[in-house]
């Protein structure tokens, strides 16, 4: 299914023009210099956003059931269930760029709906058991890798990586804990691909080639300092950090670390992190906070210019420029330092 | 490499097949050393999941093929042995070591022998054929179900022998291809492999779904290794013999450099033969105390193999639910507003099954059975939040789905994010998506404002419900700590509760000190209330489904207890066959007061069974499955779905409507009515309030003026008429104290005297009655709203003389001795653009004593007036020029 073009959407054009007239960028300038841009887009003005990404300008913002595109050139796209695979009655629960390409998943109250492709115009759709390797098709995550490979993160079982191929090919990883837990997020550190869950976070080590029981490690409560882990990301050389209610569970290879709030840690519970150079974005609900050991750093809210104080999704569109999506808007957030 | 492929088996080459022929029962083995085992064996499967990453398969259980999991005869597994002749060595991974180095042979013997191989330690070359991999699988024992044809054993390999093994072929369509006969287990891309059906499932449930480590029924297979060997001399190799290091892929692509020219075969008798004898060894310790397989070859049995191997083979079928359980729209269960299930007729949810699985142990923790329902998101309370501080990024009050324990379950809690609701109103409901912004806007935000005090939350429920929503994390994690704390009497499992402490110690503010009480009163019940049951988990989360706009239950898991799972083995017959199976009976019961009711919803609710489609007929589980999720996805309200599984998610489901009656105490329509006095500026708040208003054990009572008689109502609600002419309500709290509620005053000796109404002075009257079912809409549950005031003599009777009042209607002012708001018969989008609410200005023009009334009528099931409620108080207007004496008097 091809996506809409502008030429077959008056109203949009219309609507760009306003845009570049009318675009009200709500500026605020904060201790840190850190600039807030909100995005004054009626599909996305005060509306929950469930996911964003973003790759070389390209950014995504998905609402609950809608996409909108907004690229390098300034041209915006927006798919929903009328010009797209998408479906009405389920939440977008996961969105990722790879290459120009757009991943998106989708899930409601008791169905999943698989794997949603956009690639240069055209629509595909991949499920289970369609689509042989995909573990199954409530998916709550999607993970680029610095290795280029995406990354589906499951609700339970495990997680399914797309293998470039054509057609397209899928392999998938089951996890024992996972099978009881529910998925919260994904990260590939070097080979390590890392899950956070309702209940601690599995380690695969995927340079392991030999049966996967075998190089899977689990921490749970109290080993893992926390029960839930929301997030996770790198957070020095071949250290992680993972976002709990409390803190930052760092972990240096043989034990957690938490830090906490007389850590300057604000943001809590830490639902979504990037690693952005020395700092650490940190997304909660509560606000957002960009975070650096051994430094003091504000809690950004609604009285900062955020459209939203409850940060639902985050995305790095290029160092010190986030993209972030609130429970009522959306934004971009730059550090001019 | 070239690979030749040999010719297909000969399997009538004097090889007599396999076969144990006793009843065998299945491995039991003690969980943790059969996957122990496993790792070590060389006879390893690829069942159709296997990654198609080029990874040898790491799994030891067997699963059908993707989209036949309807199929018996779609469970394949290909086997592959990792064992070569000596003096050859395989590893693990299908890596040739360099204890030998092989040569293609390029001579004009190539076709019977395209490799020979070199010992590295003597030196002395080989060449092989025949080389045979005998396969026995264990049988299911007679009393199971025949599913289908399979399990067969058999022979692979040939006359024709190459040391590699041919894994990059494989591929996930072959076993496709087999299931829909478009190839046969003889298309096997290699020879050396062996194609089973494994038909009969060996599962006997594993701990939750996780995989097959901790299972005790696993299924043996063993393979004997048969081979020829003949020792060549005169060979020149050239090249290097593979592999060139240390080992070696068994699967390398291309051709092996190094080559020798065979001119000549050897002869018949040069050929050493390597039966069983010479191949096998004994049985693992691992497996010793239960391995009883055993094959024939040539006629002679054999119970020792070359190697071993147990597996897993998952058992697809589901538990046959029984059918009257199966009746989405039926009268199968009751309830009575914010009671439970049962609460009228005692009846417990029952679903008994039938499960052809004889193996599963019934205290295996997979067999598991779970429920989930749903109501709608009106059952929506507010409490002042205690962590706030002022500060931007805190709402200073909470806001939260809640069901409320009944002694032996609950409650049951979730956080209301209205970005959620706003979704759900936004773009999917019928009524709300299609109204202007400022109409939408307007409705939500009053949604918020009339929603229900928590106040008669007890402390140690209010202290769950700061637990749940604490920094606005993950409510489904902080319920299943609040389980795992509940069922160990330990709150050392509340991972945040600490941190939580912390931050209100640092508070000054009333809430917060009422909230650390409620954190030491759920610590102290966590800890040691002698309430309900510790074997069951007590709580649940409440979610939010922005598509569907219904509040769910999350899964509640029924314990295998004996309280709730029974299970027996019986025989009966197999209607295919006519044969005498054993299957497995059981049933789970559901108690009552597990299925906590709404308060605020019932079968006269607007949005009630909104959306229900017919069950499809018969009881075709895949169907059933596919219905209860299409259903979930739109639930209509209280529906009920109950899963009831064996193992890995075969899950039969069954559901069903709960009519949940408003007949509770607190059922009929609640009236507030403000009186303003618009001259001395007062502004009198008369009514009864709602029971959720009220702090925890308090009671609402009334004494008759005349004979000082006092009626207590107790803490469910008052279910008659609220007569406040008569007399005078009050609260009693829980310490004993009391509380009166506010009236008008009527003494003009009192203290209050100079609020009483005077004659000729304009007074301002709105009343705004609301009900407990559909208060969170625009028309608030009232269907009509009737007000009338009568003149009464000096001793306070009725004189049948009514005031004329004037009010606004359609834009007109009109004049009526009775004012009727009423909304019966209009349909539920409709009923979003009626106000029950009555609002008229009055002037008494004579002094003297009046009753005021107000009727409100909730809405009964078919729309029209339902349940009635009265609200009368008696006003004494004194005459005009009582203020003047008043303030002479000060």
């Amino acid at each position: 299914m091809a996506g809409a073009s502008l030429k077959e959407w008056p109203d949009m054009k219309i609507l760009i023009k306003c845009l570049f007239v009318l675009l009200l960028f709500c500026s605020a300038t904060f201790g840190q210099n850190l600039v807030i841009e909100k995005i004054e887009h009626p599909l996305l003005n005060g509306r929950r956003i469930c996911a964003v990404a973003s790759e070389n300008g390209l950014n995504v913002w998905a609402t609950h059931n809608e996409l909108v595109l907004t690229t390098p050139d300034k041209r915006i796209e927006v798919f929903d269930h009328k010009n797209s695979p998408l479906i009405e009655a389920a939440d977008i629960s996961a969105a990722g760029i790879c290459d120009g390409a757009i991943w998106v998943t989708q899930v409601n109250s008791s169905n999943g709906y698989g794997i949603f492709h956009y690639d240069n115009g055209i629509w595909n759709v991949y499920k289970d058991p369609d689509n042989e390797g995909i573990l199954n098709n409530r998916i709550l995550r999607i993970h680029v890798d610095q290795d280029k490979t995406v990354w589906f993160g499951h609700e339970v079982h495990g997680v399914t990586k797309m293998v470039e191929s054509i057609p397209i090919k899928f392999i998938n990883e089951k996890f024992m804990h996972l099978f009881d837990n529910r998925l919260h997020c994904i990260f590939m550190q070097l080979t390590h691909l890392w899950v956070g869950c309702n209940n601690g976070v599995v380690r695969f080590r995927s340079e392991i080639s030999s049966n996967y029981y075998l190089n899977v490690d689990t921490w749970v409560y109290p080993e893992f300092p926390a029960r839930a882990a929301y997030s996770i990301c790198e957070y020095g050389s071949e250290t992680i950090a993972v976002g709990t209610d409390t803190g930052l569970a760092v972990f240096d290879g043989k034990k957690w670390n938490m830090l906490k709030k007389k850590d300057g840690i604000k943001a809590l519970p830490a639902l979504h992190l990037i690693k952005d150079g020395k700092n650490i974005w940190i997304g909660s609900s509560n606000g957002l906070q960009r975070w650096q050991a051994d430094s003091s750093s504000e809690l950004l809210t609604t009285e900062s210019g955020l459209p939203g104080n409850r940060v639902t999704s985050m995305a790095l569109q290029e160092p010190g420029i986030v993209l972030v999506g609130t429970e009522t808007g959306a934004a971009i957030v730059k550090a001019t330092e | 490499m070239d690979f030749k492929i040999a010719k297909k088996p000969a399997l009538a080459m004097g090889l007599l097949l396999y076969l144990s022929t006793a009843q065998l029962t299945a491995v039991e083995v003690e969980p943790g050393k059969e996957s122990g085992y496993f790792y070590k064996s060389k006879i390893k499967p690829f069942d159709s999941e296997f990654m198609g990453g080029g990874l040898l398969s790491d799994g030891m259980d067997i699963r059908r093929v993707s989209g036949h999991h309807d199929k018996p005869e779609a469970q394949i597994a290909v086997w592959m042995p990792l064992v070569e002749p000596e003096p050859i060595v395989k590893t693990q991974n299908n890596e040739i070591t360099d204890a030998t180095l092989i040569y293609r042979n390029t001579g004009p013997t190539k076709d019977k022998f395209p490799y020979v191989i070199k010992d590295k330690g003597t030196g002395k070359f080989y060449v092989y054929r025949n080389v045979k991999y005998h396969w026995a699988f264990e049988k299911p024992d007679e009393k199971k179900k025949v599913l289908a044809e399979g399990n067969k054993g058999g022979t692979s390999g040939g006359e024709v022998y190459s040391p590699f093994l041919n894994l990059k072929d494989a591929n996930g369509q072959y076993f496709e291809d087999v299931v829909n006969g478009a190839a046969t287990e003889a298309d096997i891309w290699d020879k050396k492999m062996f194609v089973n059906r494994h038909t009969a499932p060996f599962d006997s449930g594993i701990a939750g779904a996780k995989m097959v480590s901790g299972s005790t029924m696993l299924q043996q297979v063993g393979m004997i290794m048969t081979y020829e060997r003949a020792e060549v001399t005169g060979l020149s190799p050239s090249g290097a013999g593979y592999p060139a290091k240390e080992k070696d892929t068994a699967d390398p692509a291309g051709e092996i450099p190094g080559t020798v020219n065979m001119a000549a075969a050897p002869a018949d008798a040069d050929f050493v033969k390597f039966g069983p004898e010479k191949t096998t060894k004994p049985v693992p310790e691992a497996l010793k105390n239960s391995w009883n397989l055993s094959i024939n070859i040539d006629g002679k049995d054999y119970k020792e193999f070359t190697d071993y191997n147990v597996v897993y083979v998952e058992d697809y079928s589901y538990p046959e639910v029984s059918q009257d359980f199966l009746d989405p729209k039926g009268t199968v269960y009751q309830g009575v507003v914010g009671k439970y299930v049962g609460y009228s007729d005692g009846k417990d949810m029952k679903v008994s099954y039938e499960n052809e699985n004889a193996d599963l142990l019934p205290t295996s923790p997979a067999i598991e059975s779970n429920f989930d329902y749903f109501f709608s998101p009106d059952e929506l309370y507010h409490m002042a939040n205690p962590f706030y501080d002022g500060s931007p990024s805190q709402q200073p009050v909470l806001f939260f789905y809640f069901l409320k324990s009944n002694g032996a379950y609950g409650p049951y809690v979730g956080v209301c994010n209205p970005s959620f609701e706003k979704d759900y109103y936004v773009d999917h409901h019928p009524y709300w998506k299609n109204q202007p912004k400022e109409k939408l806007d307007k409705f939500m935000a009053d949604r918020y404002a009339n929603c229900w005090e928590a106040k008669f939350l007890q402390p140690w429920e209010k202290g769950m419900v700061y637990y749940v929503l604490y920094q606005n994390g993950d409510g489904e994690t902080r319920v299943n700590e609040l389980n795992e704390a509940w069922k160990k009497s330990d709150i050392s499992q509340l991972s945040v509760l600490n941190d939580l402490v912390d931050e209100l110690s640092g508070k000054t503010t009333e809430e917060a000190a009422e909230a650390k009480q409620s954190i030491e009163a759920l610590k102290t019940f966590i800890s040691s209330s002698p309430e309900g049951t510790r074997q069951a988990t007590r709580f649940a989360h409440i979610g939010f489904s922005a598509h569907s706009g219904r509040c769910g239950i999350s899964k509640i898991s029924l314990e295998n207890i004996p309280s709730q799972h029974t299970e027996e083995k019986v025989m009966k017959t197999d209607p295919a066959t006519g044969q005498q199976i054993e299957v497995k009976k059981g049933s789970w019961t559901v108690a009552g007061k597990r299925f906590i009711l709404p308060r605020h919803f019932a079968t006269n609710s607007i949005e009630w069974n909104d959306h229900c489609t017919d069950c499809p007929p018969g009881k075709k589980t895949k169907e059933m499955v596919n219905y209860y999720n299409d259903l979930k996805s739109m639930p209509p309200d209280c529906l009920m779905t109950q899963e009831v599984s064996n193992c890995c998610g075969n899950a039969a489901p069954a559901g069903s409507l709960v009519k949940v009656e408003d007949v509770a105490e607190f059922s009929k329509p609640l009236i507030g009515c403000e009186i303003e006095d618009q001259v001395n500026g007062t502004t009198h708040k008369i009514g009864v309030p709602p029971i959720e208003s009220l702090d925890a054990g308090s009671q609402l009572a009334a004494r008759d003026v005349k004979t000082g008689a006092i009626k207590n109502y107790g803490e469910e609600g008052v279910n008659e008429d609220f007569d406040m002419a008569s007399k005078d309500w009050f609260i009693i709290k829980a310490d004993g104290t009391r509380e009166d509620l506010p009236k008008i005053p009527t003494d003009p000796e009192g203290p209050e005297k100079n609020k009483i109404p005077v004659e000729d002075q304009r007074m301002k009257f709105v009343i705004k009655p609301y009900d407990n079912i559909d208060s969170l809409t625009p028309f608030r549950g009232i269907v009509k709203t009737e007000v009338e005031i009568e003149a009464l003599d000096a001793n306070q009777n009725p004189t049948g003389n009514f005031e004329q009042i004037e009010y606004e209607q359609d834009g007109q002012i009109i004049a009526n001795a009775k004012v009727v708001k009423d909304g019966t018969g209009k349909n539920k989008f409709e009923l979003n653009e009626f106000d029950p609410t009555v609002q008229f200005y009055h002037i008494f023009r004579a002094a003297g004593w009046y009753q005021f009334k107000v009727k409100a009528y909730d809405r009964a099931k078919d729309g029209s007036a339902g349940q009635p409620r009265e609200m009368k108080f008696n006003i004494n207007v004194l005459p005009a020029g009582f203020n003047t004496r008043s303030l002479d008097e000060r």
